[in-house]
């Protein structure tokens, strides 16, 4: 079915190419130090249209035969214009130069000025490492994942998390990519740091519903995060010392101009976290994390380049010499670009993921330990056909095999007395198949139209249970390895359309289908490394949503500030949720503790953004609704989800002084999250036990906060040698103590009272972070 | 253990940069409820049920007894009638319960009817009990047991503590319970359950009981309503019923009891 449909385009679209000789210009845009730019624009004046660079910077038009004016750009860096005569296929390599910095250039963004209206996709958020740099850091750490709290339709799951909520999605339904490959677990710490290295990173893409066909296994967003490639003329190093980590990246070329590498690591020291704490007993333990991130590239030759991408990170938890703890993800890449044309980009890779935790009791005699770990392979192939400007078709393949290992529990040590406790293995595996074409019939319209199916399969070597309508074990049967136990498949199309009303403002729509097979089985507001993943299964279905989007995006002061207002509308199926005590740690009957049902959410989501002069910044606002209902959670009302909250704003602003002094600013605003309250009580075994209302039916206080930061720089006009800067944070500025949780329990000293507390986590917090760079 | 894991979760999440304020908040209010709460051994005594109503979450006050309630328990051939000795506290004239049989309290309360049903299973018996000093706390030792565990089935226990023939874990937070997944049909052999306040030349009574599932899971829901709540790796909060009838909160629970008894000698 899908080589028909491939068939038919290529006869449509070589019909339409017979009418005039057409020459393909094609190549690469990097910047000075051999960065590939992703997301630069190829505008040819006179025919007004063009194109963008892909991930890998690689560029490819085809237009009839003639003399023409094309313009490389990339917002930040000075514009190419190249006169080119075109009477054969051409390769034309760009390289651009930053602005150099005066008062007036800032601010350094991903695309074209007017990107935001004329781009056909919506529901997307650009944003680069050097503009995460800039937001007021928490402790000093510069942070991906909260930069994209910051923007519309996104939420914290929580103060501190690195979880996150997009349109009514729960904080499993994000698809978070480091250089494709999926990160399981992106926290450090409980979510109070992600586990990505800013230094190590390049560009940030958000895609809050909007997904392209190419991706899928997860509803909500795909977060999708590159590696920079490292510097492939000279070698250069930079880093930073702050109050909870230390970094240090370093890059270098291999063969000058053919191929580099970098290295980036980072670790935090326990100490000074646990200064903080009067407790003395938090003193006696040893908290610390690390990353490291490698990224090696090689140009074979004009069609060839060869990519390898590595990341290893782990926190580790020892509470004095009696428990210990540790978690972590490794992800490694290998990617073969291979250019079959002028015409037919292609990309081949090798994925594999590792997440895994472990903890244990280390006493000599009685000891326990407890591990779980889950990894994926995955083989895919993607191809770009950029057959004239009016399309551009990308399809491709992928097949993942997952195995799940949740969890194996064992006494240790010379007279244990504990028996082995061992959660069933499982493993999957998911194909997937898509084919997509962007289409641009004239100058005011552009459509992607897509489809992406996918197989999911559970495979043995496993035991599932079977659970009669009350959710109890009945029976169970065991796999053997290799044995395929039970197949899914699904067809998600997405569909966007953008249309030009003039030169500043459009109309975008978007309709997507998402399918997801894996999902956390987590029953807390802050996630916690505990949690594992489970496959969808003979008990359990895969996860389906359909998401409507409608944009108006409009420019002002030619282009200088963008608005849009986008409104979206979420339908949700086989959502899960966990019955009242759930058991979910170390329990092998975990799928009957599920209860799916539906979901839904839809919000209105308003953005400005500044992104050149001294002045740079956004203001979001979000206006939402999530809610669920599920039989036998909450009598089967309706409830709103965990993570609903109405309003949420941020603003986010940015001001530079002079090339030395740089300051900025950002305050947020939320609901408070949806909590379940305690209305009555009752004595039992002399105990005070609560009496609760219906699920999140009542709120907590509204959060906000202010951060400030202010950064000076040294040897500012030095081109070589040691320059520096000193960043100073703090965070929540006016020391509001947001509530966290709050807790209702007996009075300690009246035994026949209650009292309600509220916890609140971060007071105000200042650091220091000083940076240097070679 | 697993309760043990729970227990050093809870206190590393707890640990870091929380801190915690008294508040004044105002809640709404919710429908009464009858509250019962049930006991009967394999002991030769006088057993009691205690009868209250549910209040508003600050009441601040004692739970109002429910009085006149017409109390009886049976084991499927004989009636035993409660008779109330102190406002809503019903007793029994002195008997005992058999393990193996199944015992159930009826209740009525102005032509409302409940009632609850509970098993007696037996309980291994106890060879003895040692001490151990608890390391976290040195005020407290630990009490460890040796016992044989029977294989034949699935186990629930819960024990509590006496000292100088006082009971000491008289709140349902001090009484430790366990399922036997992790010791099934092995020999105990000196595994620590309870641990109490108590110094040199105490008289200490270890008391173990024999429970069925459903009360094991019933003080579960309890401490994760109470004493375990308040991690950020909890749940969301439900309300949950015992084993007895007509939307009566509480439990009604059958248990036999071993004990030991045995004097600190070190210090």
């Amino acid at each position: 079915m899908k080589y028909f449909f491939i068939c038919f385009t290529f006869i449509i679209f070589s019909a339409l190419d017979l009418i005039a000789n057409k020459y393909t210009i094609s190549g690469h845009i990097t910047d000075e130090s051999g960065e590939e730019l992703i997301g630069a624009t190829i505008y040819v004046k006179s025919l007004k249209t063009g194109s963008t660079t892909n991930a890998y910077g690689f560029y490819s038009l085809t237009i009839p035969e003639n003399d023409y004016q094309i313009i490389y750009s990339y917002v930040g860096y000075e514009p190419q214009v190249k006169n080119v005569k075109l009477n054969q296929n051409l390769k034309i390599n760009v390289v651009l130069k930053e602005k150099s910095r005066t008062l007036d250039e800032v601010v350094i963004t991903a695309s074209r000025k007017d990107a935001n209206v004329t781009k056909a996709e919506m529901s997307t958020m650009k944003i680069q490492a050097k503009e995460i740099k800039k937001i007021p850091a928490f402790m000093g750490e510069v942070d991906v994942l909260k930069a994209i709290q910051l923007m519309p339709g996104v939420q914290s799951a929580s103060e501190g998390s690195s979880g996150f909520n997009v349109r009514g999605g729960s904080a499993d339904q994000n698809l978070i990519l480091l250089d494709e490959a999926t990160v399981y677990n992106a926290s450090h710490l409980m979510g109070f740091f992600s586990v990505f290295n800013n230094d190590a990173i390049k560009d940030v893409k958000l895609y809050k519903g909007d997904i392209p066909a190419a991706y899928g296994g997860r509803l909500s967003s795909l977060l999708d995060i590159r590696m920079k490639d490292g510097n492939n003329k000279k070698f250069k190093a930079n880093g930073g010392i702050g109050t909870v980590s230390s970094r240090l990246t370093i890059e270098s070329p291999i063969v000058k101009e053919k191929g580099s590498f970098i290295i980036s690591g980072r670790r935090s020291y326990a100490d000074l976290m646990l200064m903080f704490s009067s407790d003395k007993e938090v003193r006696k333990n040893q908290l610390y994390f690390y990353d490291l991130n490698l990224k090696g590239n090689y140009k074979i030759n004009e069609k060839d380049r060869i990519y390898l991408s590595w990341y290893m990170g782990r926190d580790v938890f020892d509470y004095d010499d009696l428990f210990g703890f540790s978690w972590g993800n490794k992800t490694f890449t290998l990617r073969w670009n291979h250019l079959f044309s002028d015409k037919l980009f292609s990309n081949f890779s090798v994925i594999i993921s590792d997440y895994d935790y472990e903890l244990g009791q280390s006493s000599a005699e009685q000891g326990f330990k407890w591990t779980s770990n889950l990894n994926d392979i995955k083989f895919k192939a993607d191809y770009t056909y950029y057959p004239n400007t009016r399309n551009t078709i990308r399809f491709g393949v992928s097949g993942t095999m997952h195995h799940f290992n949740p969890g194996l529990a064992k006494g240790v040590g010379s007279e244990t007395i504990y028996n082995e406790l061992k959660m069933p293995e499982s493993n999957a595996l998911e194909w997937a198949g898509y084919l997509s074409d962007q289409w641009k019939p004239n100058e005011k319209i552009i459509v992607n139209i897509g489809l992406r199916g996918t197989i999911f399969q559970n495979m043995g070597e496993s035991t599932v249970y079977h659970f009669d309508e009350n959710y109890q074990k009945t029976d169970s049967t065991a796999y053997e390895s290799g044995e395929i136990y039970n197949t899914f498949w699904g067809l998600e199309p997405r569909v966007n359309f953008r249309y030009s009303l003039n030169n500043h403002s459009s109309i975008k729509g978007s309709y997507a289908r998402t399918k997801q097979f894996i999902q956390l089985a987590s029953n807390s507001t802050a996630g916690s490394p505990l949690d594992i993943w489970v496959p969808s299964s003979p008990n359990i279905n895969p996860q389906k949503a359909d998401q409507f989007a409608l944009g108006y995006f409009r420019n002002f002061f030619e282009d200088a500030l963008e608005t849009s207002v986008e409104a979206y509308y979420k339908d949700m199926d086989n959502q899960i949720d966990f019955r009242d005590h759930a058991q979910l740690l170390l329990n092998p009957e975990i799928e009957g503790e599920f209860r799916t049902g539906y979901a839904w959410s839809y919000g209105l989501e308003f953005l400005i953004r500044k992104q050149t002069g001294k002045f740079t910044g956004w203001v979001s606002y979000t206006l939402s609704k999530a809610e669920r209902k599920i039989p036998e959670i909450n009598q089967g009302k309706v409830y709103p989800a965990s993570y609903d909250k109405p309003h949420s704003i941020a603003i986010v602003a940015s001001y530079e002084f002079s090339k030395k002094l740089n300051a900025a600013v950002n305050w947020v605003y939320s609901s408070g999250n949806p909590v379940t309250f305690p209305l009555g009580r009752y004595e039992y075994g002399n105990m005070i036990v609560p009496i609760y209302s219906n699920r999140n039916e009542y709120r907590l206080p509204d959060y906000h906060r202010m951060d400030v930061s202010v950064t000076y720089k040294f040897g500012v006009d030095k081109t070589r040698g040691l320059r520096s800067e000193l960043n100073l944070s703090i965070y929540n500025i006016y020391n509001r103590k947001n509530t966290w949780m709050l807790l209702f329990s007996q009075d300690e000293e009246n035994p026949n009272a209650t009292i309600a507390e509220k916890v609140y986590l971060f007071p105000i917090l200042p650091s220091i972070t000083y940076n240097f760079y070679f | 253990m697993k309760r043990t894991f729970l227990v050093y979760i809870f206190i590393f999440s707890m640990s870091f940069f929380s801190c915690t304020e008294k508040v004044d908040i105002e809640l709404d209010s919710t429908y009464e409820r009858v509250v019962i709460e049930g006991n009967l051994t394999n002991e030769y005594k006088n057993h009691q049920v205690k009868i209250s109503r549910s209040a508003d979450y600050f009441a601040n006050k004692p739970a109002e007894p429910i009085t006149g309630a017409d109390v009886s328990i049976t084991d499927g051939t004989s009636n035993f009638e409660l008779t109330e000795i102190d406002p809503g506290l019903y007793e029994t004239e002195e008997m005992v319960g058999i393990p193996g049989q199944t015992y159930t309290l009826n209740i009525t309360i102005d032509d409302k009817k409940y009632s609850a049903s509970d098993y007696m299973h037996t309980c291994p018996p106890i060879d003895s009990i040692g001490f151990k000093r608890f390391k976290m706390d040195s005020n407290y030792i630990a009490l460890i047991i040796f016992a044989q565990e029977p294989s034949e089935e699935t186990n629930y226990y819960a024990w509590k503590a006496y000292r100088n023939d006082t009971l000491v874990t008289d709140t349902l937070n001090e009484v430790f319970i366990s399922d036997d997944t992790f010791i099934n049909g092995n020999y105990i052999n000196g595994t620590e359950v309870q641990y109490i306040k108590a110094k040199k030349d105490d008289l200490i009574t270890l008391e173990m009981l024999s429970i069925t599932q459903p009360y094991y899971d019933f003080i579960t829901k309890i401490m994760l309503e109470t004493d375990w709540d308040g991690g950020p790796f909890d749940g969301p909060p439900a309300n949950f019923y015992g084993n007895i009838s007509n939307e009566a909160l509480g439990f009604f629970a059958v248990y036999s009891v071993e004990r030991k008894t045995a004097i600190i000698s070190e210090p």
